[in-house]
């Protein structure tokens, strides 16, 4: 995978393609054939109510689900069963839902496992301490021990520190306090103008109203609408309370 | 204060070998969450395979040593991992420790098998003979060899676990291995590492004590218990802390051997059971744990039905008096622990399976209730019996109240030193008085059982008391299947689920654990009082530890929670496993493999054997027509069988082709009657997917159809109920 970038003005080039998806659980598919784009350089929102397969769509991106059907294209390569260490070796960087960080290891200990990606041990902590200089003493703490906004600051820290081509990132808010949402998005923000696509799931609509570029709309295993995030805004409050048509 | 230093090196020495085994056991743990129960038997192989190479076939000791340690201690490791391990993933603890003591229990088998039990294998030290002068005293050159390699390694796996990418790696696997691999690291090569320094770590422990205990596998593979303890001193976590509890057990048992007075028939079996009861004080000090909440598990266990029960009870007595009436005596002596000993594996269902507890000590308790029957039961008194359940019920509730708090391995763990202290001390000791109580034991060899005398009727012969285990171990089943049905049972069922969930509706945890843990010590006491009649005269060997383990591997292999999984143990291990070993040697030696290679087969199946046999039975279960013709032709093989028309081979052989011959016609017929016409709907979905009809797809009256086909509700009279093909039936 190479890094996307601004250069793609005139016809943005695709990095992650999405065709007719499926994927499921014990034999239940959740995922009913998912189409989606992230063009380099674009921050996607996927929005949707409890249960619409946002997370597992994910997943399957990461390489953490297997696709029982459809085209997994990222680069312009189909990379339907890859690993997920293979991926985020190749610049896929996954911040899962919860806290993405190992409790029982320092901090320091959870920054020197972001060089498996490839990424040399001093420039993970000079990246990551330079946007989250909060950590810089915590360093020898156990992560497991910190406040929930410092274990995502941690966890977000991935995301800065291996220099991803695409971030894809798991319900950040979860659990977390309004001000530090705000601040964490400010960072995906900045990420996203360094050149980083961004692909976000997030389940509170309107935080990501002013960072996404575009926003995608699944319903129950399937992308029901997709456009500006504004455009998308009109039609959540019947997608989450459950008046959403399938196609 | 010579004598004090000697000694003291001694304990030193010791403590350096328990640091290196117990250092692998923390390490894996660690690193993997696996408790290897199995550790010890890795250095036992481990060590029989440099005295294989270094000392029958004369190898150099540098290539010995690298063959054994370098190549083949890891490589079991690996094996274990890519093997067995990797398969464990959502299996409960109880599963997991039962594949790696099954795997213990395999490699022991596995090395008697190679290396014949029995023969005298001198292993001399290294560099045997020379000593170093430390001016205060000497050690020689083992000694100090051992010590230096406990610190080195202590040195060592400092450095890896904390300063190396691959050891903080390792800890990071046990966190969150799926984080592992979206950092982009191969969470099962880093397992795979860590099992095989695992490994490493155990062969080394083995290699150092060997040379100076005898090359015995049952006994080297136990070494882990002293292990354990030392572990336990770092709550299984730290290395530091486990390298102080290892100095703590080698120096007590360095002292014991120096100080304790040799000729006190009291004090004598102390010193190998000293670090079982550290262990046991250990594991008192460990701090609550959390309570478990909900996890998801591969194991699924359904209540047992009445209709089932019956069934059950009405074969197991109706087993018992055939057995009884075609076998001879030596036979019956042969086959007459199926149902004592399954009384024992029975004991395990309500604890293991509906509870979720793990015990190691249940023969144990069997043997306590062996000793009962035996001092109490004089002239066949039903009394023994009795005491025989209360005494091993009370000695189970004195170990289980300070242990009970313990879940998992640590409860797993204190079970198994009680188990080993009472081997290797208490049931060693001549009688004494505590007060005004005078504690017979088994009086330094065996003693002898009166059978039971019940209105005037003695069970004194082996056919009588095999009948009367078939009938007790068809109302202990019967009793078990109660207790699963009750409030109590529910309880159970519901604290194994999630501890957190029962603590939040008000229950008390700490009574209905005890309480289970008694009534299956009460159960374990009854089988082993019923086995003891049949044996007539009882040691201690009969109940140790590693006699105990098989009952547990297959009760948790047919289903621990299935009370049809006692019946399964004790008709394998002293039914079916005798009787195959009749056919030859060659048959007897892969026998003894069976326990062991089953345990670790479990991964695979969690929920057990039971369910599958049961599954292949349904047909034959519903279908009364060739239930019954089965039943007549086994009665008929019965009576020409008393009437010598021919023997015990050819009446096994032509009650196994009855049977397989119903469930073949039971099969036949079942499918062909379910798509036949007279069946309603004839051929729908499956019933699994009927589950999801009206979810997946809109609901109508073929549905209905196919559904009371499939709950077989034909016959039902619906009373007039008018039929809505979408919103069910309205009254």
């Amino acid at each position: 995978m190479s890094h996307g970038g601004n250069d793609a003005a005139s016809t943005p080039r695709r990095l992650v393609e999405l065709r007719g998806v499926r994927a499921g659980y014990d034999g239940i598919e959740v995922l009913h054939g998912v189409d989606l784009t992230v063009c380099a350089g674009e921050v996607v929102a996927i929005l949707g109510p409890n249960g619409a397969g946002k997370s597992t769509t994910l997943k399957v991106l990461a390489g953490l689900h297997p696709a029982s059907a459809g085209d997994v294209v990222i680069a312009g390569r189909r990379v339907n069963g890859a690993t997920a260490d293979a991926l985020a070796r190749r610049g896929l960087c996954l911040i899962p839902e919860g806290r993405g960080i190992f409790p029982n290891l320092t901090v320091r200990e959870n920054l020197w496992m972001m060089t498996h990606a490839g990424v040399e041990r001093p420039q993970v902590l000079e990246r990551s301490l330079h946007c989250f200089p909060q950590l810089s003493d915590l360093l020898d703490r156990t992560s497991g021990t910190l406040s929930g906004g410092q274990q995502q600051m941690l966890a977000m820290a991935r995301g800065l520190a291996t220099d991803p081509a695409l971030l894809v990132l798991d319900e950040l808010s979860m659990g977390l306090a309004p001000l530090v949402v705000d601040s964490l998005y400010e960072t995906v923000r900045q990420v996203a103008d360094g050149g980083t696509s961004v692909l976000l799931v997030e389940q509170f609509a309107r935080i990501v109203m002013d960072v996404a570029d575009s926003a995608v709309l699944m319903v129950q295993g399937h992308v029901v609408d997709s456009g500006h995030p504004r455009e998308i805004e009109g039609k959540l409050t019947q997608a989450y309370l459950g008046g959403q048509e399938n196609p | 204060m010579e004598k004090f230093l000697i000694f003291t090196v001694v304990g030193l020495t010791l403590s350096a070998t328990y640091a290196v085994i117990a250092s692998g056991l923390v390490l894996t743990y660690a690193t993997t969450g696996i408790f290897n129960f199995s550790q010890g038997a890795i250095g036992m192989v481990a060590a029989f395979a440099y005295w294989q190479l270094r000392f029958d076939w004369g190898w150099p000791t540098p290539i010995a040593l690298v063959v054994s340690l370098g190549l083949l201690a890891p490589a079991i490791g690996l094996a274990i991992d890519r093997g067995i391990m990797r398969g464990l993933r959502g299996t409960s603890e109880a599963t997991r420790l039962v594949v790696s003591i099954s795997l213990m229990v395999a490699l022991i088998a596995l090395a008697n098998l190679v290396w014949e039990p029995g023969r005298s294998r001198p292993m001399s030290t290294f560099f045997e003979g020379s000593r170093v002068d430390l001016g205060i005293t000497t050690i020689t050159y083992h000694q100090a060899i051992t010590i230096v390699v406990a610190v080195l390694i202590a040195a060592g796996l400092r450095f890896l676990l904390h300063n190396t990418r691959i050891g903080v790696s390792m800890r990071a696997n046990v966190d969150d291995d799926a984080l592992v691999l979206l950092n982009g690291a191969q969470p099962k090569r880093i397992a795979g590492i860590s099992w095989a320094v695992g490994g490493f770590l155990a062969g080394v422990g083995g290699i150092l004590i060997a040379p100076t205990l005898s090359l015995e596998a049952g006994s080297l593979s136990l070494l882990i218990i002293n292990a354990y303890a030392a572990a336990i001193f770092g709550r299984l976590r730290s290395l530091p802390l486990t390298f102080v509890g290892a100095i703590v057990i080698g120096l007590t048992e360095g002292y014991l051997a120096g100080y304790l007075p040799g000729d006190n028939q009291y004090f004598a079996a102390f010193r190998p059971a000293a670090t079982v009861v550290i262990l046991f004080v250990a594991l008192l000090l460990v701090p609550n744990p959390r309570l478990r909440s909900r996890a998801h598990l591969r194991e699924y266990f359904p209540p047992p039905s009445r209709s089932g029960m019956v069934m059950l009870a009405v074969v197991v007595v109706v087993a018992g008096v055939v057995l009884a009436t075609t076998l001879d005596t030596v036979s019956l002596i042969t086959y007459g622990p199926v149902f004592s000993l399954g009384i024992v594996a029975l004991s395990l269902v309500p604890l293991v399976g509906f509870a979720g507890q793990i015990s190691l000590a249940q023969l144990s308790f069997a043997g306590i209730g062996a000793l009962a029957v035996a001092h109490h039961g004089h002239d066949g008194s039903p009394l023994g019996l009795v005491l025989a359940v209360v005494l091993a019920a009370a000695v189970g509730t004195v170990v289980a109240l300070p242990v009970m708090r313990l879940t998992g391995i640590y409860l797993a763990l204190a079970t198994a030193a009680f188990a080993v202290a009472l081997d290797r001390w208490l049931f060693n000791l001549p009688d004494f008085s505590v007060g005004p109580v005078h504690v017979r034991l088994f009086g330094l060899g065996s003693v002898s059982v009166d059978p039971l005398r019940i209105l005037g009727h003695e069970f004194d012969s082996p056919a009588a008391l095999l009948m009367l285990s078939a009938v007790v171990f068809a109302a202990v089943s019967l009793l078990v299947a109660a207790l699963r049905w009750s409030r109590f049972g529910r309880q159970l069922v519901a604290m194994r689920d999630s501890e957190a969930a029962c603590a939040t509706f008000g229950l008390n945890l700490m009574w209905p654990r005890v309480g289970v843990f008694a009534l299956s010590a009460g159960i374990a006491g009854l089988g082993g009082a019923l086995y003891a009649m049949q044996l007539g005269s009882v040691a201690p060997a009969r109940f140790d530890l590693l006699n105990g383990l098989p009952i547990f591997i297959l009760v948790v292999v047919g289903g621990a929670g299935l009370v049809g999984s006692a019946l399964f143990a004790g008709g394998i291990l002293y039914g079916v496993l005798p009787l195959t070993a009749t056919l030859g040697p060659v048959i007897a030696k892969i026998n003894s493999l069976f326990p062991g290679f089953t345990g670790v087969g479990l991964g695979r199946n969690p929920s057990g054997a039971v369910p599958v046999f049961s599954a292949a039975a349904g047909p034959l279960r519903n279908d009364p027509v060739v239930l019954a013709s089965m039943g007549v032709a086994m009665a008929v093989c019965y009576v020409l069988r008393l009437a010598e028309v021919f023997g015990n081979w050819a009446f096994v052989v032509l009650l196994g082709v009855a049977l397989v011959a119903a469930m073949v016609v039971a099969r036949r017929r079942s499918s062909s009657g379910a798509q036949g016409p007279g069946q309603g709907a004839g051929a729908g979905p499956d019933p699994e997917d009927l589950e999801w009809v009206g979810v997946t797809e809109p609901f109508t009256p073929a549905h209905l159809a196919r559904m009371e086909q499939v709950l077989d509700l034909q016959s039902v009279d619906l009373e007039g109920a008018e039929l809505d093909p979408v919103g069910g039936r309205d009254a």
